[in-house]
């Protein structure tokens, strides 16, 4: 298999912008209690950063939660060239929400 | 998921069953060169421009025998923007720093140099991307896992139960 073209944005891929992220996680994810994207392209939407919490990732090892949600975003993933995740439980979010910085949680 | 890190497991210990075909010295010269951690003082890494052009285009398939047997060579193995001593994307210079940080012996290919390398190890791993990390010929997963597996320190249990060498 010949692979002639590898720009990861295809002509067809739609701009993927923070909101419309926020939107099919909150949709695809069960149990979704929070729901952080940032943008770290500056706005172009290839580059972002997400903080999700769930219980659906209690007893679930850390690469599977990772998988799981990039599983649920493969067509954006075609527009997206970074992908930074946080999965955490609802109790490792009581801990870790203390460390983020306030501009975040708003 | 588990079907592919069974298929890659299998491959990697079943070596005496499933000989890997070996990649051709031809592509052996294309292929981007495997780097070492920072650490190593005798590390180098050869400029594309004195590299000797290809004749032959990599495929796919040769770069997934690459990279088993980049895994299997090497316990602590990394797919990376850039090299080591030259990192060329952030996320990819944590990996490096950390790793560097903790004094395990690695090896790296830089998938900028080739876009089949970087377009097969997305593949390979069904991971979509860089940096990668390899450990015992397992995927560990990329920058967010082991930031946060080097913070709750099962990355230094990892890595300490591995075949990696300690060497600082």
């Amino acid at each position: 298999i010949r692979v002639t073209s590898m720009s990861a944005r295809s002509k067809d891929s739609k701009k993927v912008t923070k909101e419309s992220l926020s939107k099919v996680l909150s949709e695809r994810i069960k149990g979704l209690e929070q729901c952080i994207v940032v943008d770290t392209s500056g706005g172009c939407g290839s580059a972002f950063e997400l903080y999700l919490v769930t219980k659906a990732f209690d007893g679930v090892a850390l690469l599977e939660r990772h998988r799981m949600v990039q599983g649920l975003l493969k067509e954006e993933m075609k527009a997206i060239h970074a992908l930074s995740m946080k999965t955490w439980t609802p109790a490792q979010w009581v801990k870790k929400k203390e460390k983020l910085p306030k501009e975040l949680l708003k | 998921m588990r079907v592919m890190r069974g298929v890659v497991r299998g491959v990697v210990r079943g070596i005496g069953s499933t000989s890997l075909r070996p990649i051709a010295p031809q592509l052996m010269r294309a292929l981007p060169s495997l780097n070492s951690s920072p650490l190593r003082s005798f590390s180098f890494e050869t400029h594309d421009d004195f590299k000797p052009q290809p004749k032959q285009q990599l495929e796919l398939q040769d770069i997934h025998q690459l990279i088993q047997q980049d895994v299997k060579e090497n316990p602590l193995m990394v797919y990376m923007k850039g090299t080591p001593n030259a990192p060329q994307c952030g996320f990819s210079n944590q990996v490096v720093q950390i790793l560097k940080h903790m004094g395990y012996d690695f090896r790296a290919r830089n998938v900028l140099q080739d876009n089949m390398l970087r377009e097969g190890v997305k593949q390979f791993s069904d991971w979509p991307t860089i940096p990668q990390v390899y450990v015992d010929g397992e995927f560990v997963g990329g920058c967010d896992i082991i930031m946060e597996m080097y913070k709750t320190g099962e990355l230094e249990d990892l890595l300490e139960g591995s075949k990696a060498e300690k060497i600082a």
